[in-house]
């Protein structure tokens, strides 16, 4: 791995930074196709609980949705998991980029590749956008992630080249 | 959240589920060809199988959209060394619709046709 933050690892820096600091999760905005079929299939068994009632008609007006929201009814009502506020989500982003062992990856050559960062502890894939908004979080198995980058410590200790 | 290490022998489709709930909204699926091809080799119950389905519904159903222009291209890189019957390393031949139905199974079958008959809608409107 580098052992000095080149202009690529500093960007990164600033995007997990930025992304600790925001809690940002931004919007989705649903437009006819698989995506919007797909989201409404897994929301319909559950579409009697106003929480999931508000989300589903937003979608099917095609207006911005909070992916924060979206992400936190999905694994609440479609995957049964024992989350009960959205604010959950954050708490275990958190705990990956907090990871110190977590391992950044190397992102892609194109400007719009996001940062993935993987806590082998917690079994858990962040993913960062290059402007820190939080992208997604989902359990993952380590592998096929691409090209390790950096361990999370070393790269918050690594002075600026 | 319910981030208790996940037990993949208990719950085989842990990985491949999540990245397909969890990832394919924003197309960030790195290994899903890999722990798609795990399940294969695992003897999964009706319901895993049911489940399965319906997962392996949702990865064809957006990978065929032709609205989804933003599929990466390395999902679209097929793997030619592998067998076709197992159509997850062969997405780029489902995508440009040269990929041969009658290998895939029937609930897949359904929505591999309908997407090609839309591209088919699509190319006569054009040329028309």
């Amino acid at each position: 791995m580098t052992k000095a933050l080149n202009a690529q690892s500093v960007l990164a820096v600033q995007a997990l930074k930025e992304a600790l600091a925001k809690r940002d999760w931004g919007t989705r905005v649903f437009h006819s196709g698989s995506m919007t079929r797909r989201t409404l299939a897994e929301f319909a068994p559950y579409e009697h609980i106003p929480e999931v009632k508000q989300l589903v008609d937003v979608i099917r007006q095609g207006k911005p949705v909070d992916a924060l929201l979206l992400k936190y009814a999905k694994r609440r009502y479609v995957e049964s998991e024992d989350v009960r506020h959205p604010d959950d989500l954050n708490h275990w982003f958190e705990e990956v980029i907090g990871d110190g062992k977590a391992v950044l990856f190397k992102p892609g050559a194109d400007p719009n590749s996001r940062y993935l960062v993987y806590s082998e502890r917690h079994q858990l894939l962040a993913v960062v956008a290059r402007d820190g908004r939080r992208v997604s979080l989902y359990k993952h198995d380590g592998k096929e992630l691409g090209e390790p980058w950096w361990i999370l410590a070393d790269l918050i200790r690594t002075p600026t080249r | 959240m319910d981030i208790s290490r996940p037990d993949p022998d208990t719950d085989p489709l842990v990985w491949y589920r999540e990245t397909v709930i969890f990832g394919l909204d924003e197309w960030i699926v790195p290994g899903l060809r890999q722990q798609r091809e795990a399940l294969a080799q695992f003897l999964l119950n009706p319901a895993q199988i049911s489940r399965l389905r319906e997962l392996d519904s949702y990865v064809v159903d957006a990978v065929t959209d032709p609205d989804n222009v933003t599929v990466p291209e390395e999902l679209l890189t097929d793997d030619s060394a592998q067998p076709l019957s197992h159509w997850w390393w062969h997405l780029g031949q489902l995508r440009a619709g040269d990929y041969p139905a009658e290998l895939l199974p029937e609930h897949l079958w359904k929505i591999y046709r309908q997407s090609s008959a839309h591209d088919q809608l699509k190319a006569d409107t054009v040329s028309t």
